[in-house]
């Protein structure tokens, strides 16, 4: 539930224990919350090692159901390691699957991928 | 099946180059004439008639027995490669916002062994608005399927197939690749893709120039920051061994670790660990 939402709903909680909360009051409520469910947007993070603050070589982000794969220059990218990306409010889903890093010599996609969300 | 021999045209370097970077390109070697007869011939046919162009005189003339083309397949396959009997062109819409996906063509595998190149041509100049390939250097060696990369957007240091026309590149066929989002509208972009095959066993063949020491350049088979996406001495490690192996000499690949052969340190003395065909 977002922060507007919650506030209209202490509101008609503290109407309802004064006796004063009215059926229009309700309607003018439920009007004021999210029309459709909160949605998921998706950032992709490949870095160079496991760690959240090591460089990212890849991103592609999922913004309201729509994908982008950010600017062409990296150092327009938005975020340069996962941890700037945990700064500004994303949150990792997926850490990089470790059983897939134990051989040097064989390395499997770009390695460390992280996966981060945010909700709208 | 068409066979093909010519003079080999790469050296060393080059050889070093497209082993550590899974690519070479050539910059406008084939003619404007044969440039403009191949867009010509591609704008008034659809592409279940492309397999007639292999059948030009003209085309196989000024494309896949192209002197400079031909003479690179011919360095990094071998005397009596084999010319290609499909092809294919990947017609590129501009504008086309939406890139296509990463991926590797199917029925490749990763190995030290090459065997065939995937060859591209630009029968016209391609600009990086035009949404042209782009390849991540050096992914030949990076395992995985184009179910693991698909999702893959962005990645730092990627390459992008644009030149003048006339521009071919040889390509190691497991290289990452994809077409890129194309920012202007105009013609649509031709590139044609075809296949070229080994038939003769490795050997180090190509221009070898008087004097140069393959050994004392380890640097040129490592991508280097930023491009590289493992420790760069992993990079280093493998770019060795496919130049190796296509100097005929795999058996003499035996890495010891450290700063030896072919780490690069930069300043030294004579390194240890050289193989013994490339001591000069």
């Amino acid at each position: 539930m977002d922060r507007q939402a919650h506030q209209q709903l202490e509101q008609c909680i503290d109407e309802l224990k004064e006796g004063t909360l009215t059926e229009e009051r309700l309607h003018q409520a439920f009007g004021m919350a999210p029309a459709s469910a909160p949605r998921q947007d998706l950032l992709y993070l490949q870095a160079v090692t496991v760690g959240v603050d090591s460089q990212v070589l890849g991103m592609r982000v999922l913004i309201d159901g729509d994908f982008d794969d950010g600017p062409d220059e990296p150092e327009d990218w938005p975020y340069k390691s996962v941890l700037e990306a945990i700064r500004d409010g994303w949150r990792v889903i997926s850490f990089p699957n470790l059983a897939l890093l134990m051989d040097e010599s064989k390395t499997y996609g770009l390695g460390h991928e992280f996966i981060l969300e945010k909700w709208r | 099946m068409h066979i093909h021999d010519c003079q080999p045209t790469l050296t060393d370097l080059q050889v070093m180059e497209f082993c550590s970077r899974g690519y070479l390109a050539l910059e406008g070697v084939v003619d404007d004439e044969t440039n403009q007869r191949t867009v010509e011939y591609l704008n008034r046919r659809d592409d279940s008639e492309l397999l007639g162009l292999l059948t030009e005189e003209w085309f196989a003339e000024g494309v896949l027995r192209n002197p400079r083309a031909a003479g690179a397949a011919r360095s990094l396959l071998g005397a009596h490669f084999v010319l290609p009997h499909v092809i294919a062109n990947h017609r590129g819409k501009c504008p086309d916002p939406e890139p296509v996906a990463w991926h590797c063509d199917g029925y490749s595998w990763h190995t030290i062994e090459l065997k065939h190149l995937m060859m591209f041509y630009l029968p016209q100049a391609c600009t990086p608005d035009m949404g042209p390939t782009e390849f991540v250097p050096g992914s030949h060696f990076l395992g995985g399927t184009s179910h693991l990369v698909h999702h893959y957007g962005n990645i730092v240091g990627t390459a992008k197939a644009t030149g003048a026309a006339g521009t071919v590149l040889l390509t190691e066929p497991t290289l990452w690749h994809r077409r890129s989002r194309t920012r202007t509208s105009g013609p649509v972009r031709h590139l044609l893709k075809y296949h070229c095959w080994r038939q003769s066993p490795p050997v180090r063949d190509w221009v070898i120039e008087e004097g140069f020491d393959p050994a004392a350049h380890p640097e040129q088979l490592m991508m280097g920051a930023p491009l590289s996406y493992r420790r760069n001495v992993q990079d280093c490690h493998d770019a060795a061994e496919l130049f190796l192996w296509l100097c005929g000499r795999h058996d003499e690949f035996e890495p010891l670790g450290g700063p030896g052969w072919p780490c690069p340190v930069g300043p030294s003395l004579r390194q240890f660990g050289i193989p013994p065909s490339l001591q000069v």
